[in-house]
């Protein structure tokens, strides 16, 4: 049954007139994008998604474009609205430490207004209090080499209200600082997403799943948390999600954002360097497995979820750690 | 040969876990604890304490850019201890990474010694820089022999008049072996801006890309040294600097010490340029206790509290306030910005704010006195001053206020000179005038083939404000609409300097309409289209409608 009230902005723009080009972004927006659509994801009528990549000539989206499928959304009546996600992939600065320009195609030193204002979209989106819970994931810079001049929204709220609105907003950095994108790596090592929304993409693929299943506001926001700091420092960077919250009264545990496919466990071999006698602990230190291996020796693959493993070589006592990734393919982990 | 076994322990089982920053800048540490499913269970500066069930746990502890993580084995009561990495700092000052005896000793040395005298005079108060590299092998790696660290780097008065170009007699530098270069001279107490010219890239040399022109005020307090340090690279690393105050009035604290102070100034001064207002509980009780002597650390203290909306701690912050204001004087930016935000967080009634002429030194709080130009707790900016110039060139990459240069300083003693090319009468009036007058005629101008005449594209065109300006214009339906100080407010800019560029536009709206007449730029002719003119015009107050017939 398709999430009929659920609807979504989802902006990526790789190419500026007067910044450097990206190649993230639009990338992002159609990995989140599709997420939207399957059944086993955000479940959105694709109706309900709005999906607004850039295009070179003439140089797009403009604010009335974003303004446009907002009013689009707005005007529905044939639904009862339950939630909103905004996503945008781009160039962006920071203005203050909750607001960010979120820089469109035209954005120059010159025309500054060529930016969304992300605070004022957020407050319009809550002030109007249509949508009971709001979604803002910005992987974007918020550096403030110059001074940007955001737009808000056109559009104003009739009867400002949104006391009881629950709205996450992550941002891909904190204010201040940068946001990166990299190739993926892999066999297709020409595909380059943003540390930030890969990791969104995966935590609500279901990496961020909790003990239920579900990905929660929580769950997502302490995967994406260390996912992306992971990913960043793969590239020798430095990034950390910043997030700003109104949980609406309702503790971030319990927006459930979705449901997820039971896991089956990463296939983990572990190989030895010396001969000994090993134990695998699991999380919750119950002991998985014992081995008593010779040098070279190889175990497994043991299905495990996710979680921290620590394997004891009982000689020497000796523990080495190691973290399974909802999202990691087969791994392979090297004892001594 | 393996064996599989699953013992299975009681779920019940709880255990202390306590974690605790130790090191350098560990009371700016932040802690993460994930249990053994990655979820997180506490996360705070400097300490964790939890009661948690058995099982495998990661620690992160994160010191701005800097990162470390540790596995626990909770089977049993846990007390760790985890150590901050190693960071940098431009400060000299104890814990970092960057602080070698090879600078610091001469650095001592310099500030209690002035290394020149300069023309305007000596004072009661004094200016100490000290630029050097991170370490020796920096230095090897990056510093290209004949190159100066003060290369393109002069000290401006008040007026931004030349009063130092850090020549070879003005400083001390030791460019063989470490790289470093001091600067110590007393000077009368006000304002000082430091300029920097910029930097073209160097084809050659590809790790030496171009460096934006910059202009700093620096301010220079009765009775106290102000002291900058900054770091070198591939040239300046503004991010790294940071200015601190010694006091001057006992001969034995004359000058730089190596110290925590620093060190703490450096930590508050870094999440403050991240936007975190963090006061750590250790600093606020040795300002509590008198001990800091470093004013810019209440300084930044009293900010971090009013711009966190911090309570608990008034009657202390308005003793801060009033101390600072009798230290450094009420009427720096920086201390009017810091009483005004303490006003308002008090919501005390203030006295006429007065104005601004000058920029503040702290950017958070010279920011604070732009977005706040319709409020009567701040002082509104003085139209035409430097402090309304630089507002449209500021940058915001550094946590002081720096701006691009409001054109080339002045010399200190600049003789004036008369250009005259075609007025012959206007050169003899000249001599008239003052016979010492340099008189630069010209040679006349060779002929030149004649090309279509173009007209020149109004410098007004490329002004930010000026095309913000029409923007909001543009986007509103009626001039009703557009609330001026507001407006001003969300650009950052003054109600003053909006009106000024729309009175700009109006008055070379002809010229305007010439130049878009003949071009090609649509983007540029949609902008300032004859209606959207008109409705600058309007602002203006210079519009004239069109008559009948």
């Amino acid at each position: 049954m398709p999430n009929t009230g659920d609807f979504a902005i989802i902006i990526g723009v790789d190419e500026y007139l007067n910044l450097p080009a990206l190649q993230g972004p639009i990338n992002d927006a159609d990995e989140f994008h599709n997420w939207l659509l399957d059944t086993r994801g955000g479940d959105v009528p694709a109706g309900n998604c709005y999906l607004i990549p850039n295009t070179r000539d003439p140089a797009r989206p403009l604010q009335d474009d974003i303004d446009d499928a907002l009013v689009l959304i707005v005007a529905r009546q044939d639904v009862v609205f339950r939630r909103f996600y905004f996503f945008f992939a781009g160039h962006g600065m920071g203005v203050t430490w909750d607001m960010n320009g979120l820089c469109l195609p035209k954005w120059s030193p010159i025309q500054r207004n060529y930016a969304l204002s992300s605070k004022g979209y957020l407050n319009y989106l809550v002030e109007s209090s249509l949508f009971p819970e709001v979604y803002f994931f910005m992987d974007c810079c918020r550096s403030r080499e110059i001074n940007v001049v955001p737009s808000n929204t056109r559009l104003n709220a009739i009867r400002p209200r949104g006391g009881e609105v629950a709205s996450v907003v992550v941002y891909a950095t904190p204010f201040e600082n940068t946001a990166g994108e990299a190739p993926v790596g892999g066999a297709d090592n020409s595909l380059v997403r943003g540390f930030f929304s890969r990791s969104l993409v995966e935590a609500l693929g279901g990496a961020a799943a909790d003990y239920n299943n579900t990905v929660t506001a929580k769950s997502l926001i302490d995967y994406c948390r260390r996912r992306t700091e992971e990913l960043a420092r793969e590239n020798n960077r430095v990034q950390i999600i910043q997030t700003v919250i109104n949980d609406g009264g309702r503790p971030l545990e319990e927006l459930v954002i979705c449901g997820a496919q039971p896991k089956a466990g990463v296939p983990v071999t572990v190989s030895f360097a010396t001969a000994g006698d090993f134990r695998l602990l699991g999380p919750d230190l119950y002991q998985i497995a014992a081995w008593t291996v010779a040098a070279g020796a190889e175990e497994g693959p043991i299905p495990l979820l996710p979680g921290i493993y620590c394997i004891v070589n009982t000689q020497t006592n000796v523990k080495q750690f190691f973290v399974i990734d909802g999202n990691a393919n087969p791994f392979r982990f090297s004892a001594n | 040969m393996a064996t599989q076994t699953l013992s299975v322990s009681a779920p019940t089982e709880r255990y202390t876990l306590s974690a605790y920053a130790s090191g350098p800048m560990a009371e700016f540490a932040r802690l993460t604890l994930y249990d053994g499913r990655m979820q997180v269970l506490a996360d705070s500066y400097v300490t964790i304490y939890c009661q948690a069930p058995k099982g495998l746990y990661k620690l992160t502890l994160k010191l701005n850019e800097a990162y470390t993580e540790q596995y626990i084995v909770l089977d049993q009561d846990r007390h760790e201890n985890i150590r901050t990495p190693e960071t940098a700092s431009a400060a000299l000052a104890t814990g970092f990474n960057t602080m070698h005896e090879y600078y610091s000793n001469d650095a001592e040395a310099i500030s209690r010694e002035p290394t020149t005298v300069l023309p305007v005079g000596q004072g009661n108060g004094a200016l100490f820089l000290f630029f050097r590299y991170p370490d020796e092998p920096t230095f090897g790696n990056f510093h290209i022999p004949g190159q100066r660290l003060t290369d393109h780097f002069k000290l401006l008065d008040a007026d931004r008049r030349i009063i130092c170009d850090f020549t070879e007699n003005d400083v001390r530098e030791e460019l063989v072996r470490w790289g470093w270069t001091g600067f110590h001279a007393s000077l009368r107490p006000g304002v000082y801006y430091l300029y920097y010219g910029g930097r073209k890239a160097e084809k050659l040399w590809k790790e030496k890309q171009g460096q934006h022109a910059r202009e700093m005020p620096i301010y220079v307090f009765e009775g106290w040294q102000t002291q900058g340090f900054m770091t070198f690279r591939n040239g300046p690393v503004f991010t790294s600097l940071i200015f601190s105050l010694a006091k001057l009035d006992h001969r034995e604290r004359l000058g730089l010490r190596i110290q925590d102070e620093l060190t703490l100034l450096e930590g508050v001064l870094r999440k403050f340029a991240n936007g975190i207002y963090y006061l750590p509980q250790g600093m606020l009780a040795n300002l509590a206790d008198g001990k800091f002597e470093n004013p810019f650390l209440g300084l930044v203290a009293a900010y971090s509290y009013f711009k966190s909306q911090g309570s608990g701690q008034e009657q202390f912050f308005q003793t801060v306030v009033r101390n600072l204001s009798q230290l450094l004087g009420a009427e720096t930016p920086d201390i009017t910005a810091l009483n005004a935000l303490a006003a308002e967080h008090f919501n005390t009634p203030v006295g006429i704010p007065g104005t601004l002429r000058i920029p503040a030194m702290f950017a958070p709080g010279f920011s604070l006195l732009l977005r706040q130009q319709s409020s009567s707790f701040y002082p509104s900016v003085l139209p035409g001053s430097i402090a309304e110039k630089c507002i449209a060139n500021l940058f915001h990459d550094l946590v002081w206020t720096s701006y691009k240069p409001l054109g080339k300083p002045k010399e200190l003693y600049e003789r004036e000179t008369v250009r005259i090319r075609r007025s012959d009468q206007l050169l003899e009036s000249a001599r008239n005038l003052d016979p010492d007058y340099e008189i630069r005629s010209g040679d006349p101008a060779p002929a030149k083939s004649v090309a279509p005449w173009k007209p020149r594209k109004p410098a007004i065109l490329n002004s930010w404000v000026a095309n913000s300006l029409v923007y909001a214009l543009q986007n509103n339906e009626g001039l009703q609409m557009v609330n001026l100080p507001q407006l001003a407010a969300q650009l950052q800019v003054t109600p003053n300097m909006l009106m000024d560029t729309a009175q700009k536009l109006s008055r070379e709206s002809g010229k305007i309409r010439a130049y878009l007449s003949v071009q090609q730029e649509s983007e540029l002719s949609q902008t300032f289209s004859g209606e959207n003119l008109d409705k600058v015009a309007q602002l203006a107050g210079t519009y004239l409608p069109p008559t009948a017939g």
